[in-house]
């Protein structure tokens, strides 16, 4: 019976309602009852101003359930949500290691958003999360290391169902998200993704922009030492870059 | 509630910046930065000497030492909780339980005259009163390259005690012990990590703490830090516990085979 609740609970349908009437709303819109699903955050990447992008991820199913059929597929996206690479790797290692500069990026400086997915030809029961690390190097300094922020996406292992912009997003009012940290630095720039399915009116500190599904943007601070961004949707957080002398530090909010 | 903790070490200051805000905007009102450090079987507690100004505390490398650490209450909360009973950590007070977003400090690390980086840090309560491992690998975050590679292991556990217990590096596919390092509960322990050690199939284990493994790299005065996440981050699933324990388990066979 609690297990029938459980799966209840967790229902597309549920979680709609519980999003759309705002009572114990659902972060992801994600059925953690389904099974053989391959989860991604999203990853910025950008090879803009001198800045090359270096991606760290684990053969999770090779780790935990010794799948050792697993490919990887990655699928590059600009920041208007166009893709612009898509790669899958075979025979990959426990732990690998991706370059993304503008050679491998077919010459494009810019900004956008990548995703990773296993496939799997084992009929591994599982829901994976591919939340991995991207180091950003500007002017080839060390890269600085974050982990992955939020889950964006879904593909099924064997790749015929998939899902982006799996964030949910508030029917009514809309929600504050203070960064907690004090911002003193030369500048500061802030990357947000819109991580739903709809199209959002994104406010940060007194600047407003519409922000399309699944686009992505790097937004300047000024000379302000509080980020606040005003959305209706529920987790939007972004990775930050904060600027010192030649020195930068990215992490996310 | 939440814990926060710097790091001191040879080359590297930290600096400590605690929000009196959440997420959602909510500000505390009336509270202070306390620190506790373990002594004599008791939590020593006092309010610390921060700076602040209207949206922040600031806790400088001066007041960090790495068996502190710090959180935010009133006096009397800590009257009312702890009723001069100290052998104990305890919960004060949910300001900093938020959800879905856990409230943070910013835990910056820098070099003088050099690079920095943060991470949004905090040290939940509910953590403290557990034992177990923790599973992190080594190259995810360290760069063979660089000229410094650290790994900053920090536990709190709610009694006051310093107890020692090893931190292993393993290879996981080769299924050997490769080193074993001391560390201590309550304590912000210092690895520094050979080359050597910074592989695909090499992860740390610790045998009995839970803790927060931190990843830092130092090359020509530029600084990466962050920190990995737990093995049950990557399965969200039902059979998460299982599988996480079958992994577990084959970690600690290759240990018990006592290869070092």
């Amino acid at each position: 019976m609690k297990s029938l609740i459980k799966k209840l609970f967790r229902s597309r349908l549920s979680i709609f309602f519980r999003n759309l009437l705002g009572i114990r709303p659902s972060i992801f819109l994600l059925n953690l009852s389904k099974e053989k699903i391959s989860t991604s955050d999203a990853f910025f990447w950008r090879t803009d101003k001198s800045y090359y992008t270096v991606f760290k991820f684990t053969d999770i199913l090779y780790l935990f359930v010794q799948d050792n059929t697993a490919e990887i597929e990655i699928l590059f996206y600009d920041k208007n949500n166009k893709l612009v690479k898509e790669i899958i790797l075979s025979n990959i290692e426990i732990a690998n290691e991706l370059i993304i500069d503008k050679n491998f990026l077919n010459g494009i400086e810019d900004y956008g958003v990548f995703y990773i997915f296993h496939k799997s030809k084992n009929n591994t029961n599982s829901i994976i999360r591919n939340s991995c690390y991207t180091g950003y190097s500007f002017n080839n300094s060390l890269p600085s290391f974050v982990h992955g922020n939020l889950i964006t996406s879904m593909k099924s292992f064997d790749g015929k169902t998939q899902e982006y912009g799996i964030i949910g997003a508030s029917n009514f009012e809309k929600r504050i998200y203070k960064v907690q940290n004090y911002f003193k630095f030369d500048s500061t720039e802030i990357m947000i993704i819109n991580p739903t399915k709809t199209n959002l009116e994104i406010k940060v500190n007194s600047k407003i922009f519409l922000l399309k599904s699944c686009c992505s943007i790097i937004v300047d601070i000024k000379k302000d030492e509080l980020v606040e961004i005003f959305s209706k949707c529920l987790l939007l957080r972004p990775i930050i870059f904060n600027y010192k002398n030649n020195f930068i530090d990215v992490y996310h909010g | 509630m939440n814990f926060f903790f710097g790091i001191k070490n040879e080359y590297l200051s930290s600096l400590i910046t605690i929000p009196k805000f959440q997420n959602s905007g909510i500000y505390l009102k009336d509270y202070s930065v306390f620190e506790a450090e373990p002594n004599n079987n008791n939590w020593t507690i006092k309010k610390s000497s921060y700076e602040q100004n209207d949206n922040f505390f600031f806790i400088k490398k001066e007041l960090i030492e790495n068996s502190k650490i710090f959180f935010l209450s009133s006096e009397r909360e800590i009257n009312d909780k702890y009723d001069n009973d100290f052998r104990k950590l305890k919960n004060l007070n949910n300001f900093t339980d938020t959800s879905p977003s856990a409230f943070r400090s910013n835990l910056r690390i820098y070099l003088k005259d050099g690079g920095f980086s943060s991470y949004q840090s905090e040290y939940p309560f509910e953590m403290t009163g557990k034992k177990g491992n923790i599973l992190s690998s080594v190259s995810t975050l360290l760069d063979p390259m660089a000229e410094k590679n650290y790994i900053f292991f920090k536990n709190i556990f709610n009694l006051p005690i310093r107890e020692k217990s090893f931190l292993y590096f393993v290879d996981i596919l080769e299924k050997v012990v490769l080193d074993k390092i001391e560390i201590q509960s309550n304590f912000v322990n210092e690895i520094i990590v050979n080359k050597d050690l910074i592989k695909k199939n090499i992860y740390i284990f610790s045998q009995k703490y839970l803790g927060i493994p931190l990843y830092v790299s130092i090359n020509d005065k530029h600084v990466s830090f962050e920190h990995t996440h737990p093995p049950h981050h990557y399965i969200l699933s039902d059979d998460k516990f299982k599988l996480i324990k079958n992994l577990k388990m084959k970690i600690h066979e290759i240990i018990d085979q006592k290869t070092i």
